[in-house]
Protein backbone atom coordinates (compact mmCIF):
# COMPACT_ATOMS: atom_id res chain seq x y z
CA UNK A 1 0.00 0.00 0.00
CA UNK A 2 1.00 3.36 -0.92
CA UNK A 3 1.38 5.84 1.57
CA UNK A 4 2.61 9.18 2.00
CA UNK A 5 2.52 11.91 3.72
CA UNK A 6 4.74 14.85 5.17
CA UNK A 7 4.39 18.41 6.62
CA UNK A 8 4.22 21.36 4.56
CA UNK A 9 7.45 23.18 5.25
CA UNK A 10 9.60 20.78 7.21
CA UNK A 11 12.43 20.22 4.53
CA UNK A 12 15.09 17.78 6.10
CA UNK A 13 13.67 14.95 4.31
CA UNK A 14 16.40 12.25 3.28
CA UNK A 15 17.13 10.61 -0.43
CA UNK A 16 14.78 8.29 -0.39
CA UNK A 17 11.90 11.21 0.23
CA UNK A 18 13.80 13.08 -3.39
CA UNK A 19 13.38 9.88 -4.90
CA UNK A 20 9.75 9.44 -4.10
CA UNK A 21 9.09 13.17 -4.80
CA UNK A 22 10.80 12.54 -8.89
CA UNK A 23 8.92 9.49 -8.76
CA UNK A 24 6.00 11.12 -8.43
CA UNK A 25 6.60 13.96 -10.60
CA UNK A 26 7.81 11.28 -13.60
CA UNK A 27 4.37 9.40 -13.47
CA UNK A 28 2.58 13.40 -13.51
CA UNK A 29 1.90 14.00 -10.24
CA UNK A 30 1.27 17.86 -10.31
CA UNK A 31 1.13 18.61 -6.37
CA UNK A 32 4.28 16.85 -6.07
CA UNK A 33 5.76 19.16 -8.78
CA UNK A 34 3.54 22.22 -6.95
CA UNK A 35 5.46 21.20 -3.86
CA UNK A 36 8.82 21.01 -5.51
CA UNK A 37 8.50 24.77 -7.19
CA UNK A 38 7.10 26.43 -3.70
CA UNK A 39 9.99 24.08 -1.71
CA UNK A 40 12.70 26.00 -3.30
CA UNK A 41 11.99 28.82 -5.76
CA UNK A 42 13.18 31.70 -3.32
CA UNK A 43 16.47 29.77 -2.71
CA UNK A 44 17.09 28.58 -6.38
CA UNK A 45 16.09 32.34 -7.07
CA UNK A 46 18.86 33.86 -4.73
CA UNK A 47 21.20 31.49 -5.97
CA UNK A 48 20.68 32.29 -9.85
CA UNK A 49 20.27 35.70 -8.44
CA UNK A 50 24.40 35.52 -7.96
CA UNK A 51 25.31 34.54 -11.22
CA UNK A 52 23.03 36.51 -13.28
CA UNK A 53 23.53 39.64 -11.33
CA UNK A 54 19.68 40.39 -12.32
CA UNK A 55 16.41 39.63 -10.86
CA UNK A 56 14.33 39.46 -13.96
CA UNK A 57 16.90 37.22 -15.37
CA UNK A 58 17.10 35.03 -12.22
CA UNK A 59 13.23 34.39 -12.30
CA UNK A 60 13.41 33.80 -15.75
CA UNK A 61 16.16 30.88 -15.18
CA UNK A 62 13.93 29.49 -12.13
CA UNK A 63 11.07 29.81 -14.44
CA UNK A 64 13.19 27.40 -17.59
CA UNK A 65 14.41 24.84 -14.71
CA UNK A 66 11.00 23.73 -13.79
CA UNK A 67 9.62 24.37 -17.32
CA UNK A 68 12.02 21.89 -17.99
CA UNK A 69 11.73 19.75 -15.65
CA UNK A 70 7.65 19.25 -16.27
CA UNK A 71 8.65 18.86 -20.21
CA UNK A 72 10.76 16.02 -19.82
CA UNK A 73 9.13 14.59 -16.10
CA UNK A 74 9.64 11.07 -17.55
CA UNK A 75 13.02 10.58 -18.26
CA UNK A 76 13.68 12.60 -15.26
CA UNK A 77 16.71 10.64 -13.49
CA UNK A 78 18.32 11.76 -10.29
CA UNK A 79 21.68 10.67 -9.50
CA UNK A 80 22.61 12.74 -6.37
CA UNK A 81 20.02 14.58 -3.97
CA UNK A 82 16.77 16.90 -5.52
CA UNK A 83 18.69 19.95 -4.14
CA UNK A 84 22.01 19.53 -6.10
CA UNK A 85 20.11 18.32 -9.39
CA UNK A 86 17.83 21.81 -8.61
CA UNK A 87 21.34 23.58 -8.27
CA UNK A 88 22.91 22.01 -10.77
CA UNK A 89 20.46 22.66 -13.19
CA UNK A 90 20.35 26.11 -12.16
CA UNK A 91 23.46 27.13 -12.30
CA UNK A 92 23.45 25.66 -16.38
CA UNK A 93 20.93 27.33 -16.89
CA UNK A 94 21.35 31.09 -15.62
CA UNK A 95 24.83 30.59 -17.23
CA UNK A 96 23.44 29.80 -20.77
CA UNK A 97 20.87 32.65 -20.10
CA UNK A 98 23.69 35.14 -19.13
CA UNK A 99 25.80 34.19 -22.48
CA UNK A 100 22.85 35.04 -24.78
CA UNK A 101 22.32 37.85 -22.94
CA UNK A 102 25.65 39.58 -23.22
CA UNK A 103 25.87 38.19 -26.75
CA UNK A 104 22.85 40.26 -26.87
CA UNK A 105 24.59 43.51 -25.08
CA UNK A 106 27.57 42.48 -26.34
CA UNK A 107 27.75 45.74 -28.40
CA UNK A 108 26.29 47.97 -25.75
CA UNK A 109 29.09 49.92 -23.47
CA UNK A 110 27.09 49.82 -20.82
CA UNK A 111 26.41 46.65 -19.60
CA UNK A 112 28.56 46.34 -17.00
CA UNK A 113 26.91 49.54 -15.27
CA UNK A 114 23.38 47.71 -15.70
CA UNK A 115 24.79 44.48 -13.95
CA UNK A 116 26.05 46.38 -10.81
CA UNK A 117 23.34 48.76 -10.83
CA UNK A 118 20.75 45.44 -10.68
CA UNK A 119 23.14 43.48 -8.03
CA UNK A 120 23.27 46.56 -5.86
CA UNK A 121 19.72 47.20 -5.69
CA UNK A 122 18.97 43.90 -3.82
CA UNK A 123 21.32 44.94 -1.38
CA UNK A 124 20.44 48.57 -0.75
CA UNK A 125 17.64 47.69 0.94
CA UNK A 126 18.19 47.94 4.78
CA UNK A 127 14.66 47.16 5.69
CA UNK A 128 15.48 43.43 4.78
CA UNK A 129 18.49 42.64 7.39
CA UNK A 130 15.90 42.59 10.16
CA UNK A 131 17.06 42.85 13.36
CA UNK A 132 20.75 43.11 13.24
CA UNK A 133 22.65 46.13 14.02
CA UNK A 134 23.85 49.17 11.95
CA UNK A 135 27.59 48.21 12.52
CA UNK A 136 26.49 44.41 11.33
CA UNK A 137 24.89 45.63 8.22
CA UNK A 138 28.09 47.54 7.35
CA UNK A 139 30.02 44.50 7.70
CA UNK A 140 27.73 42.16 6.08
CA UNK A 141 27.77 44.06 2.89
CA UNK A 142 31.40 44.22 3.15
CA UNK A 143 31.04 40.76 3.19
CA UNK A 144 29.17 40.45 -0.30
CA UNK A 145 31.03 42.55 -1.94
CA UNK A 146 34.13 41.24 -0.93
CA UNK A 147 32.97 37.81 -1.96
CA UNK A 148 31.49 39.73 -5.46
CA UNK A 149 35.17 39.86 -6.06
CA UNK A 150 36.17 36.79 -5.85
CA UNK A 151 36.72 33.88 -9.16
CA UNK A 152 32.89 32.29 -10.22
CA UNK A 153 33.59 29.24 -8.22
CA UNK A 154 35.18 30.63 -5.10
CA UNK A 155 31.74 32.83 -4.92
CA UNK A 156 29.17 30.11 -5.60
CA UNK A 157 31.23 27.75 -3.39
CA UNK A 158 31.01 30.57 -0.50
CA UNK A 159 27.22 31.46 -1.38
CA UNK A 160 26.02 27.57 -1.46
CA UNK A 161 27.46 26.90 1.73
CA UNK A 162 27.13 30.08 3.74
CA UNK A 163 23.60 31.02 2.49
CA UNK A 164 22.63 27.77 1.28
CA UNK A 165 23.68 25.54 3.41
CA UNK A 166 25.17 23.26 1.31
CA UNK A 167 27.94 20.53 2.72
CA UNK A 168 31.55 20.56 0.85
CA UNK A 169 30.59 16.90 -0.91
CA UNK A 170 27.41 19.03 -2.42
CA UNK A 171 29.13 21.80 -3.49
CA UNK A 172 31.66 19.72 -5.28
CA UNK A 173 28.79 17.83 -7.04
CA UNK A 174 27.12 21.38 -7.81
CA UNK A 175 29.74 22.97 -9.84
CA UNK A 176 31.27 19.56 -10.89
CA UNK A 177 34.62 20.08 -8.68
CA UNK A 178 36.49 17.88 -6.32
CA UNK A 179 36.04 18.27 -2.79
CA UNK A 180 39.09 19.24 -1.82
CA UNK A 181 38.83 22.08 -4.28
CA UNK A 182 35.94 23.53 -2.36
CA UNK A 183 37.74 23.07 0.36
CA UNK A 184 40.10 25.06 -0.88
CA UNK A 185 38.03 28.06 -2.52
CA UNK A 186 36.27 28.18 1.29
CA UNK A 187 39.60 28.33 2.44
CA UNK A 188 40.62 30.89 0.43
CA UNK A 189 37.35 33.05 0.71
CA UNK A 190 36.78 33.23 4.43
CA UNK A 191 40.82 34.44 4.48
CA UNK A 192 40.42 37.03 1.63
CA UNK A 193 37.26 38.07 3.72
CA UNK A 194 39.21 38.58 6.54
CA UNK A 195 42.00 40.42 5.20
CA UNK A 196 39.99 42.36 2.66
CA UNK A 197 37.78 43.87 5.89
CA UNK A 198 39.28 47.17 6.98
CA UNK A 199 39.43 47.74 9.87
CA UNK A 200 36.73 50.83 9.96
CA UNK A 201 34.39 47.93 8.91
CA UNK A 202 34.92 47.03 12.47
CA UNK A 203 34.50 50.33 14.33
CA UNK B 1 39.96 43.42 14.42
CA UNK B 2 42.44 46.47 15.12
CA UNK B 3 45.76 45.08 13.13
CA UNK B 4 45.80 42.29 10.74
CA UNK B 5 47.28 39.27 11.43
CA UNK B 6 47.50 37.35 8.50
CA UNK B 7 45.71 34.05 8.12
CA UNK B 8 48.49 31.57 7.75
CA UNK B 9 47.47 29.90 4.45
CA UNK B 10 47.24 26.36 5.43
CA UNK B 11 44.96 27.21 8.43
CA UNK B 12 42.85 28.78 6.39
CA UNK B 13 41.33 25.72 4.75
CA UNK B 14 41.13 23.96 7.81
CA UNK B 15 39.54 26.99 10.19
CA UNK B 16 36.95 26.86 7.33
CA UNK B 17 35.68 23.59 7.73
CA UNK B 18 36.21 23.57 11.41
CA UNK B 19 33.62 26.61 11.00
CA UNK B 20 31.35 24.65 8.39
CA UNK B 21 31.38 21.74 10.80
CA UNK B 22 33.27 19.34 7.91
CA UNK B 23 36.64 18.51 10.27
CA UNK B 24 36.91 15.39 11.68
CA UNK B 25 37.11 15.00 15.26
CA UNK B 26 40.95 14.51 15.26
CA UNK B 27 41.08 17.84 13.08
CA UNK B 28 38.61 19.55 15.12
CA UNK B 29 40.71 18.95 18.17
CA UNK B 30 44.00 19.74 16.51
CA UNK B 31 41.98 23.53 15.66
CA UNK B 32 41.19 23.43 19.49
CA UNK B 33 44.75 22.91 20.40
CA UNK B 34 46.08 25.75 18.46
CA UNK B 35 43.52 27.91 19.44
CA UNK B 36 44.56 27.31 23.14
CA UNK B 37 48.48 28.25 22.01
CA UNK B 38 47.97 31.71 22.21
CA UNK B 39 45.61 34.99 22.58
CA UNK B 40 46.62 35.81 18.90
CA UNK B 41 45.02 32.62 17.43
CA UNK B 42 42.40 33.05 19.31
CA UNK B 43 41.53 36.36 18.15
CA UNK B 44 41.67 35.47 14.68
CA UNK B 45 39.30 32.46 15.49
CA UNK B 46 37.27 35.28 16.62
CA UNK B 47 37.22 37.50 13.60
CA UNK B 48 36.67 34.71 11.39
CA UNK B 49 33.82 33.41 13.01
CA UNK B 50 32.00 36.38 12.96
CA UNK B 51 32.35 36.96 9.23
CA UNK B 52 31.59 33.15 8.83
CA UNK B 53 28.38 33.62 11.25
CA UNK B 54 27.45 37.03 9.95
CA UNK B 55 27.47 36.09 6.06
CA UNK B 56 24.26 33.78 5.90
CA UNK B 57 22.23 36.67 7.05
CA UNK B 58 20.05 37.37 4.20
CA UNK B 59 16.52 37.19 6.07
CA UNK B 60 13.62 39.12 4.21
CA UNK B 61 14.87 39.21 0.64
CA UNK B 62 12.92 35.64 0.79
CA UNK B 63 9.20 37.99 0.64
CA UNK B 64 10.48 39.96 -2.30
CA UNK B 65 9.59 37.20 -4.48
CA UNK B 66 6.73 36.32 -5.00
CA UNK B 67 6.21 32.94 -5.03
CA UNK B 68 2.45 32.69 -5.90
CA UNK B 69 2.62 34.96 -8.73
CA UNK B 70 5.84 32.71 -10.30
CA UNK B 71 4.09 29.92 -9.96
CA UNK B 72 1.03 30.87 -11.79
CA UNK B 73 2.96 31.92 -14.35
CA UNK B 74 4.86 28.52 -14.82
CA UNK B 75 1.15 26.95 -14.93
CA UNK B 76 0.17 29.10 -17.76
CA UNK B 77 4.03 28.35 -19.54
CA UNK B 78 2.82 24.94 -19.22
CA UNK B 79 -0.69 25.40 -20.53
CA UNK B 80 0.71 26.65 -23.44
CA UNK B 81 3.09 24.04 -23.76
CA UNK B 82 0.08 21.65 -23.51
CA UNK B 83 -1.89 23.43 -26.34
CA UNK B 84 1.00 23.51 -28.52
CA UNK B 85 0.73 19.32 -28.18
CA UNK B 86 -3.43 20.18 -28.98
CA UNK B 87 -3.41 17.86 -25.90
CA UNK B 88 -4.85 19.97 -22.56
CA UNK B 89 -5.27 17.11 -20.40
CA UNK B 90 -2.49 16.02 -21.32
CA UNK B 91 -1.14 15.68 -17.71
CA UNK B 92 -4.12 14.42 -15.82
CA UNK B 93 -4.88 11.69 -18.58
CA UNK B 94 -1.41 9.93 -18.03
CA UNK B 95 -1.72 10.17 -14.76
CA UNK B 96 -5.36 8.53 -14.20
CA UNK B 97 -4.17 5.70 -16.59
CA UNK B 98 -1.40 5.04 -14.34
CA UNK B 99 -3.09 4.59 -11.43
CA UNK B 100 -6.24 2.84 -12.99
CA UNK B 101 -3.02 0.27 -13.23
CA UNK B 102 -1.88 0.53 -9.77
CA UNK B 103 -5.13 0.97 -7.91
CA UNK B 104 -6.86 -1.91 -9.14
CA UNK B 105 -7.61 -2.94 -6.14
CA UNK B 106 -9.63 -0.09 -5.56
CA UNK B 107 -11.91 -0.56 -7.78
CA UNK B 108 -12.66 -3.58 -6.89
CA UNK B 109 -13.53 -2.34 -3.94
CA UNK B 110 -15.85 0.50 -5.51
CA UNK B 111 -17.77 -2.68 -6.74
CA UNK B 112 -18.18 -4.21 -3.58
CA UNK B 113 -19.94 -0.93 -2.15
CA UNK B 114 -21.77 -0.69 -5.54
CA UNK B 115 -23.32 -3.76 -5.31
CA UNK B 116 -24.06 -2.70 -1.62
CA UNK B 117 -25.60 0.32 -2.38
CA UNK B 118 -27.99 -1.29 -4.74
CA UNK B 119 -29.35 -2.94 -1.73
CA UNK B 120 -28.60 0.10 0.16
CA UNK B 121 -30.54 2.42 -2.43
CA UNK B 122 -33.24 0.41 -2.70
CA UNK B 123 -34.21 1.17 1.10
CA UNK B 124 -33.98 4.76 0.78
CA UNK B 125 -36.19 4.99 -2.56
CA UNK B 126 -38.57 6.46 -0.77
CA UNK B 127 -41.83 8.94 -1.67
CA UNK B 128 -40.62 12.30 -0.08
CA UNK B 129 -43.36 14.52 -1.90
CA UNK B 130 -46.89 14.27 -3.21
CA UNK B 131 -47.65 13.59 -7.22
CA UNK B 132 -48.76 15.92 -8.80
CA UNK B 133 -44.79 17.41 -8.99
CA UNK B 134 -42.76 14.09 -10.11
CA UNK B 135 -42.15 12.26 -7.61
CA UNK B 136 -38.47 12.91 -6.13
CA UNK B 137 -36.69 9.27 -5.09
CA UNK B 138 -33.93 10.06 -2.46
CA UNK B 139 -30.76 8.74 -2.60
CA UNK B 140 -28.56 8.37 0.67
CA UNK B 141 -24.88 7.40 1.72
CA UNK B 142 -24.66 6.71 5.37
CA UNK B 143 -20.59 8.00 6.65
CA UNK B 144 -18.06 5.52 5.79
CA UNK B 145 -20.16 4.82 2.49
CA UNK B 146 -19.71 6.29 -1.02
CA UNK B 147 -21.26 4.94 -4.28
CA UNK B 148 -21.84 5.01 -7.90
CA UNK B 149 -25.04 4.82 -9.37
CA UNK B 150 -26.30 6.20 -13.59
CA UNK B 151 -29.19 7.88 -13.84
CA UNK B 152 -32.00 7.27 -16.23
CA UNK B 153 -30.11 9.78 -18.79
CA UNK B 154 -26.72 7.79 -18.40
CA UNK B 155 -25.67 10.69 -16.27
CA UNK B 156 -23.26 9.15 -13.87
CA UNK B 157 -23.22 10.47 -9.73
CA UNK B 158 -20.85 9.27 -7.28
CA UNK B 159 -22.32 10.58 -3.82
CA UNK B 160 -20.06 10.74 -0.90
CA UNK B 161 -20.54 9.70 2.78
CA UNK B 162 -23.17 11.49 4.64
CA UNK B 163 -25.19 12.61 1.73
CA UNK B 164 -28.01 12.92 0.08
CA UNK B 165 -29.01 13.18 -3.54
CA UNK B 166 -32.72 13.26 -4.51
CA UNK B 167 -33.78 12.82 -7.95
CA UNK B 168 -37.16 12.55 -10.18
CA UNK B 169 -38.66 9.10 -10.73
CA UNK B 170 -38.91 10.64 -14.77
CA UNK B 171 -37.33 13.62 -15.42
CA UNK B 172 -38.75 16.53 -17.25
CA UNK B 173 -38.56 16.81 -21.30
CA UNK B 174 -36.77 19.99 -21.53
CA UNK B 175 -35.10 20.22 -17.94
CA UNK B 176 -33.26 17.62 -15.46
CA UNK B 177 -33.12 18.59 -12.10
CA UNK B 178 -31.49 17.15 -9.29
CA UNK B 179 -31.38 18.51 -5.53
CA UNK B 180 -28.05 17.41 -3.25
CA UNK B 181 -26.93 17.54 0.14
CA UNK B 182 -23.62 16.93 0.39
CA UNK B 183 -20.97 16.11 -1.93
CA UNK B 184 -21.02 15.06 -5.02
CA UNK B 185 -19.52 14.16 -8.52
CA UNK B 186 -21.63 13.93 -11.63
CA UNK B 187 -20.61 13.10 -14.64
CA UNK B 188 -23.30 14.23 -16.88
CA UNK B 189 -24.49 12.65 -20.14
CA UNK B 190 -24.59 15.21 -23.00
CA UNK B 191 -27.94 16.62 -23.99
CA UNK B 192 -27.75 20.22 -25.35
CA UNK B 193 -31.81 20.12 -25.18
CA UNK B 194 -32.20 19.11 -21.42
CA UNK B 195 -30.17 21.01 -19.18
CA UNK B 196 -28.78 19.35 -16.18
CA UNK B 197 -29.20 21.55 -12.85
CA UNK B 198 -28.41 20.90 -9.26
CA UNK B 199 -29.71 23.02 -6.78
CA UNK B 200 -28.12 22.85 -3.22
CA UNK B 201 -28.71 25.51 -0.46
CA UNK B 202 -29.55 28.34 -2.59
CA UNK B 203 -27.24 28.12 -5.28
CA UNK B 204 -27.72 26.39 -8.58
CA UNK B 205 -25.56 25.09 -11.04
CA UNK B 206 -26.40 23.97 -14.42
CA UNK B 207 -24.41 21.84 -17.12
CA UNK B 208 -25.02 20.71 -20.37
CA UNK B 209 -22.97 17.63 -20.33
CA UNK B 210 -19.15 17.90 -18.22
CA UNK B 211 -17.66 16.23 -15.31
CA UNK B 212 -17.92 18.40 -11.99
CA UNK B 213 -17.91 17.66 -8.52
CA UNK B 214 -20.03 19.60 -5.67
CA UNK B 215 -19.64 20.11 -2.38
CA UNK B 216 -22.33 21.49 0.34
CA UNK B 217 -22.20 19.77 3.92
CA UNK B 218 -24.27 21.27 6.54
CA UNK B 219 -21.34 22.64 8.48
CA UNK B 220 -19.88 24.17 4.94
CA UNK B 221 -20.15 28.06 5.37
CA UNK B 222 -19.81 27.76 1.44
CA UNK B 223 -21.02 25.80 -1.78
CA UNK B 224 -18.15 24.46 -3.83
CA UNK B 225 -18.45 23.39 -7.24
CA UNK B 226 -15.35 21.87 -8.92
CA UNK B 227 -15.18 21.56 -12.52
CA UNK B 228 -13.04 18.58 -14.43
CA UNK B 229 -14.12 18.99 -17.81
CA UNK B 230 -16.66 20.69 -19.83
CA UNK B 231 -18.47 24.02 -19.05
CA UNK B 232 -20.41 24.96 -16.07
CA UNK B 233 -22.76 27.65 -15.21
CA UNK B 234 -23.14 28.87 -11.34
CA UNK B 235 -25.38 30.95 -9.69
CA UNK B 236 -27.44 31.73 -6.81
CA UNK B 237 -30.99 30.61 -6.84
CA UNK B 238 -32.18 33.96 -6.75
CA UNK B 239 -30.04 35.20 -9.76
CA UNK B 240 -31.71 34.59 -13.56
CA UNK B 241 -29.56 32.09 -15.52
CA UNK B 242 -27.10 35.07 -17.14
CA UNK B 243 -26.30 36.28 -13.41
CA UNK B 244 -24.49 33.44 -12.58
CA UNK B 245 -20.75 32.74 -13.23
CA UNK B 246 -19.33 30.27 -16.28
CA UNK B 247 -16.72 28.06 -15.04
CA UNK B 248 -14.51 25.71 -16.86
CA UNK B 249 -12.35 23.07 -16.55
CA UNK B 250 -10.10 23.48 -13.71
CA UNK B 251 -12.09 25.97 -12.25
CA UNK B 252 -13.68 26.65 -8.87
CA UNK B 253 -16.83 28.71 -7.66
CA UNK B 254 -17.70 28.86 -4.54
CA UNK B 255 -20.93 30.52 -3.59
CA UNK B 256 -21.62 32.12 -0.16
CA UNK B 257 -24.13 30.76 1.57
CA UNK B 258 -24.67 34.13 3.94
CA UNK B 259 -23.76 36.87 1.67
CA UNK B 260 -25.18 34.97 -1.36
CA UNK B 261 -21.98 35.77 -3.40
CA UNK B 262 -20.24 33.92 -5.83
CA UNK B 263 -15.95 33.85 -5.96
CA UNK B 264 -14.46 31.64 -8.80
CA UNK B 265 -10.38 30.55 -8.56
CA UNK B 266 -8.20 28.44 -10.52
CA UNK B 267 -7.32 24.98 -9.57
CA UNK B 268 -3.85 23.91 -9.84
CA UNK B 269 -4.51 20.45 -8.37
CA UNK B 270 -8.10 19.00 -9.43
CA UNK B 271 -7.20 15.93 -7.37
CA UNK B 272 -7.47 17.66 -4.36
CA UNK B 273 -11.37 17.94 -4.82
CA UNK B 274 -11.89 14.76 -6.33
CA UNK B 275 -10.12 12.37 -4.45
CA UNK B 276 -12.64 11.70 -2.02
CA UNK B 277 -14.55 10.04 -5.19
CA UNK B 278 -11.49 7.47 -5.88
CA UNK B 279 -12.22 6.54 -2.28
CA UNK B 280 -9.36 8.81 -0.50
CA UNK B 281 -8.28 11.42 1.49
CA UNK B 282 -6.14 14.24 -0.04
CA UNK B 283 -4.95 17.33 2.01
CA UNK B 284 -3.08 20.29 1.06
CA UNK B 285 -2.63 22.35 3.60
CA UNK B 286 -5.75 21.46 5.52
CA UNK B 287 -6.71 22.52 8.96
CA UNK B 288 -6.89 19.37 11.16
CA UNK B 289 -10.70 20.35 11.82
CA UNK B 290 -11.61 20.19 8.37
CA UNK B 291 -9.23 16.68 8.50
CA UNK B 292 -11.36 15.68 11.27
CA UNK B 293 -14.82 16.39 9.63
CA UNK B 294 -13.39 14.60 6.59
CA UNK B 295 -12.36 11.48 8.75
CA UNK B 296 -15.42 11.28 10.56
CA UNK B 297 -17.58 11.07 7.25
CA UNK B 298 -15.33 8.67 5.59
CA UNK B 299 -14.73 6.34 8.47
CA UNK B 300 -18.00 6.96 10.58
CA UNK B 301 -15.98 7.35 13.81
CA UNK B 302 -15.57 10.78 16.18
CA UNK B 303 -12.58 12.38 16.33
CA UNK B 304 -11.00 14.83 18.76
CA UNK B 305 -7.94 16.61 19.95
CA UNK B 306 -6.35 16.11 23.47
CA UNK B 307 -4.96 19.44 23.21
CA UNK B 308 -6.48 22.08 21.50
CA UNK B 309 -4.20 23.45 19.10
CA UNK B 310 -3.99 20.35 17.31
CA UNK B 311 -7.29 21.70 15.58
CA UNK B 312 -5.00 24.56 14.40
CA UNK B 313 -2.05 22.15 12.68
CA UNK B 314 -2.15 21.88 8.84
CA UNK B 315 -1.72 18.80 7.11
CA UNK B 316 -0.47 17.94 4.11
CA UNK B 317 -0.78 14.40 2.75
CA UNK B 318 -2.32 11.81 0.41
CA UNK B 319 -3.75 8.75 2.27
CA UNK B 320 -4.09 6.10 -0.03
CA UNK B 321 -5.02 3.64 2.64
CA UNK B 322 -8.31 2.15 3.05
CA UNK B 323 -7.54 0.91 6.74
CA UNK B 324 -7.87 3.37 9.32
CA UNK B 325 -5.24 2.66 11.60
CA UNK B 326 -2.64 3.19 8.50
CA UNK B 327 -4.59 6.67 7.64
CA UNK B 328 -4.27 7.92 11.38
CA UNK B 329 -0.44 6.53 11.78
CA UNK B 330 0.45 8.58 8.80
CA UNK B 331 -1.61 11.58 10.08
CA UNK B 332 0.12 11.36 12.90
CA UNK B 333 3.67 10.68 12.06
CA UNK B 334 3.72 13.66 9.60
CA UNK B 335 2.26 16.29 12.08
CA UNK B 336 4.13 14.51 15.84
CA UNK B 337 1.22 13.51 17.17
CA UNK B 338 -0.15 10.44 18.94
CA UNK B 339 -3.42 8.84 18.28
CA UNK B 340 -5.85 6.44 20.56
CA UNK B 341 -8.21 4.02 19.69
CA UNK B 342 -11.48 3.74 21.75
CA UNK B 343 -14.05 1.87 19.67
CA UNK B 344 -15.89 4.41 17.27
CA UNK B 345 -13.64 7.08 19.18
CA UNK B 346 -10.00 8.58 17.94
CA UNK B 347 -8.23 10.49 20.07
CA UNK B 348 -5.33 12.96 18.78
CA UNK B 349 -2.88 14.21 21.23
CA UNK B 350 0.41 15.90 20.60
CA UNK B 351 3.18 13.81 20.71
CA UNK B 352 5.32 13.97 24.21
CA UNK B 353 8.57 13.84 21.66
CA UNK B 354 7.66 16.60 20.13
CA UNK B 355 6.90 19.11 22.82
Amino acid sequence: MLLFAHIGNANNKGKEDDFLKVHKIRSGDRVAFEKLFFEYHNKLIRFANTITKSRELARDTVQDVFLKIWRNREDWELHHSLKVYLYQAVRNQALNLLEKKKARLRLKKNYQSEVESLNRELMQDDALYGNLTELEIRQLKRIWELVEEMPERRRISFELNRRHGFSYEEISKVLGISKKTVENHIGQAIKYIREKISAEDFK
Amino acid sequence: MKEHHKVPELKSKLLARYLASECTPEESKSVQQWLSENEENRRLMEDLKKIWELSPEYKSLDESFDVELDWAVLQSRIEDDCDQLGNVFDLRSKNRKRKNLLFFVRVAAIFIIAISIGIYANQFLTNEELPPEPILKSISMKKGLRGSMTLSDGTKVTLNSDSKIRIPSVFEPDIREVYLEGEAYFDVAKNPNKPFVIYTRGAVVEVLGTSFTIRSFPEDHEVRTVVEEGVVSFRGEDEGIDDGVILTAGKLGSFDIEEKTISTQKVSNLDLYLSWKDGYLKFYQAPMAEVKRQLERKYDITVSFENPEVSELQLTAELKSRILENVLETISMSLGLTYKIDRDTVRFGISKQTQ
